[in-house]
């Protein structure tokens, strides 16, 4: 909500300069969001001048030479207007000056330069209108023309926090400054003389949507423009200036912060209901948008049962004023702040009058704030008054709290007087009977904020401000802090293989559950897209996102994990099953340089991976296993029981990702990951080396080989040396060379121990697979 | 016959150790490579192996002599004295490939591992900080009703009536406080979801820290403290800092947290004291007992600190950009 500095001023006074009151906004809670100077761009630029000289351009047909005088000396403008006459009193703006669309600067027509240009009202922020700014006759030309507009102010942009109501009006902001300075507020002038008798009927048929609601008729009405400086005010705020009664309407809700609507009386009946829609019903807004009514909205009808407006929320087209409007209706009533935003959230409206009666209205305020519009429609349109008809089930009852002075300190932390917080609460306009130590507050009905004892102490603290609190360490209990243990161990194992860590948003779309394994996903009910309208029920999606970016953005090498949690759907109206996974991906190609020729990334980049996991975590065991999205791929195993997967992603599902390479990959569970440092014993006898060559089958595994070595109590550690394929092998065949260690804690190995044993290796070998010696 | 060139290779790499004249580098190359040495002699056994595997032994053989040979030349002119190895300290090392922790990772770790070093015990169990909550949780218990505005403040996903994504990390405090008594002093880390459009500065998953502090004799100046060492530690000692009193539902007082970084004040966290129906929903006696809590945007402090000015790059993932942290 924008709000202008010298608006504010007219209800209180106070010492602050227009850069200084940003800080006491922002000190007391008011968050300033833009601030600038109202005639910015404009200052010294800008003129009143007179018309002293007109005639055609003798290069041009249709253009015209205006001399034009005025405090910056004699000019002359060039421009294509004709019904500007010598005398005429314009505003020009000179090179230099920012309008709303350019910045003026000197055009030359031939051999006339153009010096300035006339300005519109459009240009310069007073109105809408493309409509050239003549000044009255009488004008004089040497008075500074930004405050004669109205554009010698300083424009806030503020955004109260939504518990605050009473501050989306000016007199409520005024109040504030009142808090601040104690200064008292200057009303508004609401005086007048009701010249007719007539009083308009009201019914509210259902008190749950409408505590109170009253009309008043103003007759012999002449709609018409606004006045300059209403305009002007509105536009400064960000209103569009319509007409004189559109704009005293929203004048009239900006300053007090409380919505008000006026319908043409010759357009609305007899009668006033307020009630609760029938579903069916249809209604037309002002702004042209046809509605089919659910049940309950809050609506004005007449007694014909034709809807009039959407209580609080929006006019309809069929009741509101027009240029050729002579009698109105005003309405000022408040409206139940569930009712109206339930309303305006199903129908999707959003309007200035629903922003405020869903943060609550003022009860108090109908009727003085329909005075404040009479007098102003009867001082700018004329008219002639009728008498308030004030309607009202409930009158507005002031909060009452206790609330003592230890209570306060106590809670901030800070030795503030009693005198300090007696006038604290005096300058926010509460009634305070003092009882000694004890206060009893009562709270003014436009501050609903208010309802508990700590809202007071916040109030104190506000105004005493936050800063002046001085913050302390006196608090002496000693927490010992903890962290949670996340298991880092895994990351740096994964970082030093050059796997990347990476962050997704964990929201898919409905294609990409294939990795669910058995995990139902959940569905959003309110997607921003299809694309995100799932939790994810693995972390593989995300990272074939991932590898895809990358693989666009000319990536090669891609290897990526994420951790996090994954989701499953159990039962209706029950959470669903979140399970913390680690996940990586690995794929792509190793380019050549200067140390290593060119290769592709296979699965045994990733197995360096499972294997230094597999030490750390205590062992794996691998089972081979069919799933839906992996072309081949094992399960893994701890200790029996299944922790994850590892494998090659299918290649329908890179294609669908338009990733080109072979990506494999690899999903375990967290929880069963436990660190298992194991102690390794050194043993001071030597060791003896061996050398075994298998010969395989090509497509046929190690696994039988090693669980033979795994039976040989001295076989201490081995690795595979060698793989061989060709002659004088067989067609189809392989030899697998392993390097074994043997090596006893207890003594020396002779060589027959060590053989004896090579040789029950290599017979249990040979059930199985050839042996090369 | 592998397993004796393997042996002899190992006496070869023993030998050298020993080496220390010319002399002594002129005897192993007798020993090894002379006419008589050791390999040459293993040569002329070659023929007495089968076919099949004369190949390879005959491999390992030449290999194992190359191996020597090249030796003994480094070890002559070692002893010589004569050339120093050649080294271009401008080329580059091997091919390397190690990976890198997020930034939002390691931005996470260094606002944890301030909070616990003050006394903040993590919570970030499933049990107690699920990302999918009950509404209750996410809202009500939080004094955050529905059918205010103030509920406007928290865009959230829903997966039923009930059961929303959680839009801030703030139901640990329900969840944590409904389970143990006070004192405590908790912060939870966490992700967090709100059906916001990705722009420079907003992101429909991002990540919070909540922090909550319960005991008796608790005040605003102490919250203040919290605050304002947490801030120094993480921007460094000498960042201001300025609190603008604001609302949420769950604090009263609130307050919104602003540092003056790069000629600026920034909003970086909000806080305030824990409202008594926050109290009420966990059970708590409030005024007996007394809290603060605090939130904090994870995404928005680690742009600040580190100077990145679009919240989309972090879910990017390029790995170049990644690799700058």
């Amino acid at each position: 909500m924008k709000i202008v500095y010298s608006w504010l001023k007219e209800y209180v006074d106070f010492p602050y300069s227009p850069s200084d009151l940003v800080d006491i906004f922002e000190n007391l809670g008011i968050e300033v969001e833009d601030f600038y100077f109202a005639g910015e761009g404009l200052k010294d630029k800008i003129f009143a001048c007179i018309v002293r000289n007109k005639y055609k351009h003798p290069g041009y047909d249709k253009l015209f030479v205006y001399e034009v005088e005025g405090l910056f000396g004699v000019k002359k403008v060039v421009a294509s207007v004709a019904d500007i006459q010598i005398g005429d009193k314009l505003i020009i703006a000179l090179p230099g000056a920012k309008l709303k669309d350019f910045v003026v600067q000197s055009k030359k027509f031939k051999n006339i330069v153009s010096e300035a240009v006339f300005v519109g009202e459009d240009e310069i922020g007073v109105s809408d209108e493309h409509k050239l700014m003549f000044l009255p006759k009488d004008f004089d030309i040497e008075r500074d023309i930004l405050t004669y507009l109205g554009l010698n102010d300083w424009v806030y942009e503020l955004a109260p926090t939504p518990n605050r109501p009473d501050l989306l009006g000016v007199i409520g902001i005024a109040y504030e400054i009142k808090a601040k300075t104690g200064n008292e507020i200057k009303f508004p002038r609401v005086g007048f003389e009701e010249d007719i008798e007539e009083i308009f009927p009201v019914e509210i048929r259902d008190k749950k949507i409408c505590l109170r609601y009253t009309a008043r008729i103003i007759k012999d009405v002449k709609v018409e423009p606004s006045p300059l400086w209403l305009k002007v005010r509105l536009s400064l705020c960000g209103f569009r200036p319509i007409n004189n009664l559109v704009d005293i309407s929203n004048y009239v809700m900006l300053e007090f912060g409380h919505p008000i609507h006026f319908f043409d009386l010759r357009k609305i009946g007899k009668k006033i209901i307020v009630r609760r829609s029938l579903a069916g019903e249809r209604f037309v807004s002002l702004e042209g948008k046809e509605y089919n009514l659910p049940q309950d909205i809050p609506v004005i009808s007449n007694e014909n049962d034709e809807i009039l407006a959407l209580a609080g929320i929006i006019g309809g087209k069929n009741s509101g004023v027009l240029l050729d409007t002579t009698d109105i209706l005003i309405e000022s009533a408040w409206f139940d702040p569930v009712f109206v935003r339930k309303a305006a959230q199903l129908l999707g409206i959003d309007t200035e009058s629903k922003r405020r009666f869903e943060r609550i209205a003022d009860l108090n305020v109908p009727p003085l704030v329909s005075s404040r519009a009479s007098y102003l429609v009867k001082k700018i349109c004329g008219g002639k008054i009728g008498k308030l008809n004030d309607v009202a089930f409930s009158r507005p009852k002031k909060i009452s709290l206790t609330i003592n002075l230890k209570d306060i300190n106590e809670y901030l932390g800070e030795e503030i007087s009693k005198e300090e917080v007696l006038r604290i609460f005096k300058n926010l306009s509460f009634d305070i009977e003092d009882k000694g130590n004890e206060f009893k507050v009562l709270v003014p009905t436009f501050r609903r904020d208010i309802k508990i004892e700590v809202d007071l102490i916040e109030e104190v603290a506000r105004v005493y401000g936050y800063d002046k609190i001085k913050s302390s360490s006196s608090y002496q209990k000693v927490f010992i802090g903890k962290k949670v243990d996340k298991k880092e161990w895994l990351d740096e194992i994964l970082r030093n293989f050059g796997f990347y860590e990476v962050k997704t948003l964990g929201l898919v779309s409905a294609e990409e559950n294939w990795f669910g394994d058995g995990l139902k996903p959940v569905k959003i009910k309110n997607p921003l897209s299809v694309q995100h309208s799932y939790l994810r029920t693995s972390l593989i999606p995300g990272l074939l996102q991932v590898v895809a970016f990358n693989v666009r953005r000319g990536e090669n090498v891609l290897k990526f994990y994420e951790r996090g949690r994954v989701f499953g759907a159990v039962k209706k109206r029950d959470l669903p099953l979140e399970i913390e996974r680690i996940s990586a991906v690995c794929g792509g190609i190793f380019e050549k340089r200067w140390d290593r020729s060119e290769r592709m990334l296979d699965f045994y980049d990733l197995k360096s991976v499972v294997d230094e996991i597999s030490q750390k975590a205590g062992g794996f065991d691998y089972k081979e296993i069919n799933k839906d999205f992996l072309e081949v791929g094992i399960e893994v195993l701890k200790d029996g029981n299944p922790i994850g997967w590892a494998g090659l992603i299918k290649k329908e599902i890179l294609d669908f990702y338009k990733i080109p390479y072979k990506i494999y990959a690899f999903e375990f569970d967290m929880e069963n990951l436990v660190y298992s440092p194991h102690y390794v014993e050194i043993s001071e006898y030597p060791p003896v080396y061996r050398h075994l060559s298998v010969v395989m089958p090509e497509k046929s595994s190690v696994k039988p080989v090693i669980e033979i070595f795994r039976k040989c109590p001295i076989l201490v550690d081995y690795y595979i040396m060698d793989v061989y394929k060709g002659q004088p092998l067989k067609e189809g065949e392989k030899s697998i060379t392993f390097n074994l260690k043997f090596q006893s804690f207890e003594k020396t190995l002779s060589d027959k121990e060590v053989n004896s044993w090579m040789d029950r290796i290599i017979s249990e070998i040979k059930q199985v697979y050839k042996i090369r010696e | 016959m592998k397993e004796q060139i393997f042996q002899i290779k190992k006496q070869f790499l023993e030998d050298i150790e020993k080496v220390k004249s010319l002399s002594d580098v002129e005897e192993l190359k007798i020993k090894y490579v002379g006419k008589k040495g050791i390999v040459t002699q293993k040569f002329k056994f070659l023929k007495n192996i089968p076919l099949e595997e004369r190949v390879q032994v005959g491999k390992l053989l030449n290999d194992l002599k190359d191996f020597i040979v090249n030796k003994i030349e480094d070890l002559k002119k070692r002893c010589k004295g004569e050339e120093k190895e050649f080294i271009d300290f401008w080329f580059e090392g091997r091919s390397r490939d190690v990976g890198v922790e997020h930034v939002l990772t390691k931005g996470l770790n260094e606002i944890i591992d301030i909070l616990v070093q003050m006394g903040f015990e993590e919570v970030s169990d499933i049990e107690n900080s699920p990302e999918v909550e009950w509404r209750y949780n996410n809202f009500e218990a939080l004094n955050i009703p529905l059918w205010h505005p103030a509920a406007d403040m928290w865009s959230t996903f829903y997966v039923e009536d009930e059961i929303v994504l959680r839009s801030h990390t703030s139901p640990v405090q329900i969840r944590v406080m409904s389970k143990r008594p006070p004192p405590l002093k908790i912060i939870a880390p966490g992700k967090v979801y709100r059906p916001d459009a990705f722009d420079a500065t907003h992101s429909p998953v991002f990540h919070q820290v909540e922090g909550f502090c319960v005991d008796k004799n608790i005040t605003f100046a102490d919250l203040k403290w919290t605050i304002e060492e947490f801030v120094k530690r993480y921007f460094g000692s000498d960042i201001k800092v300025r609190f603008r009193p604001s609302f949420f539902p769950f604090t009263e007082p609130s307050v919104e947290v602003l540092v003056y970084f790069k000629g600026k004040w920034l909003e970086v966290l909000g806080a305030g004291m824990i409202h008594p129906k926050v109290f009420e929903a966990v059970k708590y006696p409030f005024p007996e007992f007394k809290g603060y809590a605090f939130g904090m945007g994870v995404e928005r402090l680690v742009m600040i600190k580190y100077g990145i000015n679009d919240i989309r790059l972090f879910y990017e993932n390029y790995k170049k950009w990644l690799k700058g942290f």
